[in-house]
């Protein structure tokens, strides 16, 4: 080793005990955390400046129990802390809850076996105090061998002290680093050993590694008792606010009630709430178009310009209000500590089709993107309850979905009142996250006992403590998020529309020739052979040629449809964005609406998925098998769908 | 020469092209090409190369997860 590298810390704790919130607020970072185990699925790197000056690199690892991998996430933790390598940490920042130091202390001793330095961030120390926990540091600190720290990481409380701390322990790890580097002959030292002697166990003989194992566990326990019963002064107060509300939310009347409550809110709100910022995007989309068309002279570019940029662009950026409006609702959700509960309350339903009770929080990260979903399954530690979620986990309803589905209500569905309180497009757009869910739930179901059959294990889950969000950390995820979709349409969507605007213009269309003169471009050719493909569920070639965009990113579709529609019908382009559904209302009938709707339910649009699908599962396997089932369930259904409503007249 | 709407145009659906392309498959080019620079011996440049090719993060533009 080296002296004159840089030294390498790690983060390390049970999973929701605030180590990313540590590792931002060290590093400036601004990783995403959230009061519920498992946020964290994947190291991270970060540098850190100590109070002396020293550049310190920072790994955030993700949360773990015990050294002994049971999922995904855990293993990424065990790798990093024992594998003979030379990006070994070279001192442990031990993080602990302090509000649940009998669990927390297990851990951190066996993390002590590996001989490497160690400092213990006791954190949450606002909210122990608040419980009545007084907590002896000195004790502590003498019982463990290490220096103890209290902190409060989400306000950056007693990081000066650990800084310093730190700054001292790395000033003598450097220097001790240095004298080692000049005597070379002497032996490996005795620090090393544990952990050399944790690795070479695995190779050794199972029951006595079984039976030794157990006894190291039960004694480690017994030295944690003995240590609490120093170090821990007074027992918690009996009933906590937290405790109080646990009561009525998890409970199976009202917490259900409450639980249909919050999401039909949600979704009446992505309504309501956002209908006004949309309409000043598309009237500014509107002004400026006119603007531009009124100033360039006619030609190509004025169309480019007009129909493709502006249209296809503006038709997708004003769905960015919704899209904001659904994320404060997640991210408050989030933060409060909610989410862990909605857990539970959903396990019976999901353990009737054999689903996981850790699946619940992957499958509600789709509802967002399925990509973070699929990366959260890392928490599920069986093999075929972790693929059974992975594979369904694309049919809960991601956000990317949400414009299309806003658009086609808006344009299909009256906006009515129901009950003096509802209004019928808010209850239609639940009832297609609903389907989504019972989508997934029916496929699942049958996954589990034709594909992965195998008892479902007991739902053994962590529920954090309620807390009031951080607006101030609301506020950042909203504006990462409004900054992401922004780029996308100004990258991805933008060049897209101008191809597609290329495709929906070129080849010119032969002198004398009749018709529009988008049927002789190449989108035009295309369309027209994918026709007979997707003509049994209900989609003319406009549909078929913006489906393949879609592909992208769903939510493309809007502005390749509104290209589409503006290059075809030049003479009312200006502004066409705001007109998109009134034109689509015009120009489909509900039959092909709902049939392309129930196909956006059901469709794997999304390359990304698939990659990301390729990546966890680690075989092109899996990614095909969601790829082919997903395209068959969701024509097959778009069929039923169509024929149904053509025979009820609708079509 | 005299610059056209019509070359604009082309200009701008070429760079627009080249863009989803670079997209899609810029890091399995470079990656590509700095195998290539190390089979030709130019292990220096080849390593440069690597450095910039980022690993696949997970990201697809319409979440925040890293």
């Amino acid at each position: 080793m080296s002296s004159s590298r840089c030294l390498r810390l790690a983060l390390v704790g049970n999973p929701n005990c605030g180590k990313t919130s540590l590792f931002n607020a060290l590093t400036g970072g601004k990783a995403r955390v959230g009061n519920y185990p498992g946020v964290t699925v994947e190291k991270k790197e970060g540098v850190l400046v100590s109070a002396s000056g020293l550049s310190l690199q920072l790994l955030d690892l993700p949360g773990a129990y015990s050294l002994d991998p049971r999922t995904p996430d855990e293993e990424i933790t065990r790798s990093v802390l024992l594998e003979a390598q030379e990006k070994t940490p070279d001192l442990l920042i031990a993080v602990a809850d302090a509000n649940h130091l009998e669990r927390t202390l297990g851990f951190i001793l066996e993390l002590k076996s590996l001989g490497k330095p160690m400092v213990l961030a006791l954190n949450m120390m606002d909210l122990a105090q608040k419980r009545g926990f007084q907590i002896r540091l000195d004790l502590l600190s003498q019982e463990l061998g290490m220096p103890v720290i209290p902190t409060v990481a989400t306000k950056k409380e007693g990081l000066i002290e650990l800084l310093k701390q730190l700054d001292e322990n790395c000033l003598s790890l450097l220097s001790s680093q240095s004298s080692l580097s000049s005597s070379l002959s002497s032996p490996p030292s005795s620090s090393a050993a544990p952990s050399s002697q944790l690795r070479s166990n695995q190779d050794g003989d199972l029951s006595s590694l079984n039976a030794s194992h157990t006894d190291q566990i039960r004694a480690r326990f017994t030295e944690v008792d003995r240590i609490l019963k120093q170090a821990l002064l007074r027992a918690p107060s009996p009933a906590l606010w937290s405790d109080r509300m646990d009561r009525v939310l998890l409970h199976p009347v009202y917490g259900s009630l409450i639980l249909i409550l919050i999401f039909g809110l949600l979704f009446q709100a992505v309504f309501s709430w956002a209908e006004m910022p949309k309409e000043w995007i598309e009237e500014g989309f509107h002004t400026l178009a006119l603007t531009l068309g009124q100033w360039l002279p006619d030609g190509p570019l004025r169309s480019l310009i007009v129909d493709g940029v502006m249209t296809g662009v503006g038709s997708v950026l004003a769905f960015l209000p919704q899209i904001l409006l659904l994320f404060s609702f997640i991210l408050f959700l989030e933060d409060s500590g909610y989410l862990p509960r909605a857990a539970f309350m959903m396990d019976r339903v999901m353990g009737k089709v054999g689903l996981h009770g850790r699946a619940f929080i992957p499958l509600l990260s789709s509802f967002a993107c399925a990509i973070p979903g699929i990366m959260a399954t890392r928490t599920i530690e069986n093999r075929r309850d972790r693929l059974t979620t992975i594979l369904v986990a694309p049919l809960m309803t991601c956000s990317a979905r949400l414009p299309i589905y806003t658009l086609l209500i808006s344009a299909f569905i009256p906006n009515t009142q129901i009950l003096g309180v509802f209004r019928l497009q808010g209850l239609v757009l639940l009832s297609l996250y609903v389907f989504g869910v019972f989508a997934a739930l029916a496929v699942a179901f049958i996954l589990k006992r034709v594909v992965f059959p195998g008892p479902r294990p007991a739902l053994l889950l962590e529920l954090p403590t309620y807390k009031w969000p951080s607006f101030k950390g609301i506020g950042i995820g909203l504006w990462e998020r409004c900054q992401l979709f922004v780029k996308n349409a100004g990258t991805v969507i933008l060049s897209i529309t101008v191809i597609l605007w290329f495709l929906s213009s070129y080849p010119k269309p032969p002198q004398g020739a009749e018709g529009p003169a988008i049927a002789y471009s190449f989108a035009g050719q295309i369309g027209h052979a994918l026709e007979p493909l997707v003509a049994p569920i209900g989609f003319d070639w406009r549909i078929a040629v913006a489906l393949i965009p879609g592909f992208a990113a769903r939510e493309v579709m809007i502005g390749s449809l509104a290209t589409v529609y503006a290059v075809e019908d030049q003479a009312q382009s200006l502004g066409v964005s705001q007109f998109l559904g009134e034109r689509l209302s015009q120009q489909w009938s509900l039959a092909t609406a709902l049939s392309l709707i129930v196909w956006y339910v059901l469709a794997c649009q999304c390359l990304s998925t698939l990659a990301v699908t390729r990546r966890e599962t680690n075989s092109w396997k899996w990614p095909m098998v969601m790829l082919s089932y997903m395209t068959a369930l969701a024509y097959a259904s778009s069929y039923v769908t169509y024929h149904v409503a053509v025979g009820l007249g609708l079509g | 020469m005299m610059l056209t709407q019509e070359g604009v145009v082309f200009g701008i659906v070429g760079a627009c092209l080249l863009h989803l392309i670079w997209r899609g498959m810029g890091r399995r080019l470079l990656q590509g090409l700095s195998s290539l620079l190390l089979k030709k011996g130019r292990v220096s440049w080849a390593m440069r190369l690597r450095a910039r090719v980022k690993a696949p993060q997970g990201r697809c533009g319409s979440c925040r997860c890293s």
